[in-house]
This record gives C-alpha cells, sequence and structure tokens, in this order.
C-alpha cells in the first residue's frame, strides 16, 4: 500500500504576495514628508516635534492599511531637526531574520529642517494555541 | 487567580537594556570632541556593542538599534516613535547621550541618542 506524504501546512514565513516590500513604499514616505514640511519658513520647537509625530503616525496608519500578512508588527521613527550647518550622521544594526524582516528610511531635506524617517518591519511567527 | 508582579525571565526589561546601551556610548564617546572623519566609526562602534550585549541576553527578541549623533550647536531636533506590535511583550529603549547640559562648548560637544526597538518572535 502507498503512504501518502502529508503536506506541511503550518507556515512560518508569509506568503509571497502577503510578504512586506519596503522599498515600494518610499515614495510614499516622500510624499508625506512634503506634504507637512513643505510650506514651514521658520522652525519652531513645538511645532517641529507636533509635525514629526504626525509624520509617523500617519506613515503607521498607511502601513496597516496595506494589508499585508497580519503578523507583521511595523516600527516608524521620525527624526526631525533644524539645519544650521552642524554635523548629524546616523547608523542602524539589526537582529532578525533576512528572509522576514527588513527596512527602509527617506531623508527629506528644505532650506531650514531635514526629517530622516526609518520603517522597520519584524515577522512575529504564528504559534500553536491550544484552545 | 492574581498574576504576580515579577519580571519573567522571557520578557523585555528595561533597566537591563538602558545600561547596555549607556555603557556601549560611554565606552566609545567619553572624552571625544566632534570628528566628521570619526563619526562613522563612531556609530558602528556602538551600535556593535550594544547588539553583542543584547544578544547575550539570549532572549527571543528581535532586535533593531538606531543611533543618531549629532554636533553641539544652537539647533533643535526631536525624534519620534510609532509601532504596531503586541504592548504587552514589546518595546523600545531611548537612551540620550549626555544627560543634561554637558560641559562642552559648541562645535566641541558631541549629541547622541541610541534608540533599541526590541519585537517578540
Amino acid at each position: 500500500m502507498k503512504s501518502r506524504k502529508e503536506k506541511n501546512t503550518y507556515k512560518l514565513r508569509p506568503a509571497l504576495k502577503d510578504k512586506f516590500r519596503p522599498s515600494e513604499f518610499r515614495p510614499r514616505i516622500d510624499e508625506i514628508c512634503r506634504e507637512k514640511l513643505d510650506d514651514l519658513v521658520t522652525f519652531d520647537n513645538t511645532l517641529a516635534q507636533e509635525l514629526g509625530q504626525e509624520i509617523a503616525t500617519e506613515i503607521k496608519q498607511e502601513l496597516k492599511d496595506l494589508g499585508k500578512d497580519p503578523n507583521y508588527r511595523f516600527c516608524v521613527s521620525s527624526i526631525v531637526g533644524e539645519k544650521k550647518g552642524q554635523g548629524v550622521q546616523a547608523g542602524t544594526n539589526c537582529a532578525w531574520d533576512l528572509d522576514t524582516d527588513s527596512c527602509t528610511s527617506h531623508c527629506y531635506s528644505s532650506e531650514i529642517l531635514f526629517c530622516f524617517v526609518l520603517i522597520f518591519t519584524t515577522y512575529r511567527y504564528p504559534t500553536m494555541d491550544k484552545e | 487567580m492574581e498574576e504576580v508582579d515579577d519580571v519573567d525571565e522571557n520578557e523585555f526589561n528595561q533597566e537591563e537594556i538602558e545600561d547596555i546601551i549607556q555603557e556601549s556610548i560611554e565606552k566609545v564617546l567619553e572624552n571625544q570632541k566632534f570628528d566628521e572623519t570619526k563619526v562613522q566609526q563612531w556609530i558602528n562602534d556602538i551600535c556593535e556593542r550594544v547588539m553583542t550585549g543584547l544578544n547575550k541576553l539570549c532572549k527571543a527578541y528581535k532586535y533593531v538599534c538606531n543611533c543618531l549623533i549629532q554636533q553641539k550647536i544652537d539647533a533643535g531636533f526631536h525624534t519620534t516613535a510609532t509601532c504596531v506590535w503586541e504592548s504587552l511583550s514589546d518595546g523600545l529603549v531611548t537612551v540620550q547621550y549626555p544627560k543634561g547640559r554637558a560641559k562642552e562648548p559648541p562645535l566641541q560637544g558631541i549629541q547622541c541618542i541610541c534608540t533599541v526597538f526590541c519585537v517578540k518572535f
């Protein structure tokens, strides 16, 4: 008697169509930054704080609305700073799964300020909950 | 059943991670003055030390360490983070260096902000 081989139905990775591709999202980050920051003429501390929060919240909402695999976790970090000729450098190190997790970043710059947006997406492996 | 308010070994411990970041930044930036040729190397060193320290904790977490160094000048900057995650198990830790007003004059001093995102897998 031939024994049937059972196919493994338990998925540890997102399906290809549900995989998050951050490079596709980068132009949208630029659009959002331009909407919020293009009209600013002077740098105001309180306003910059609010705008940074608004940008991060809007990007987070759009990421959720993309409807990718629900096991994805997103972290959006926005940095808004005044341009006064100072030197600024940023760097990131990650310990994650190269197959499922990724990041993207975009720097928007105007005459008076710069805005750096970082997006990290990590995948939470589904657990078998015993009901 | 009442839950005991202990820090579970597998959960995310804010203070432990703050100590790791603070130690890493101090080792690299103590007594340094802003030098644009060295900044890239400082950032790599800080991120590597933080990552090594975090991986030694051996917890079921994925980590992202982001470090920003700016020259100390009369310019403001704000960092914001928003996340979609499990609020019970995931978190982020931010450390600012130096704490309070530093004694170095502008253009020589360094401002550093290091953020670590911890996401459970």
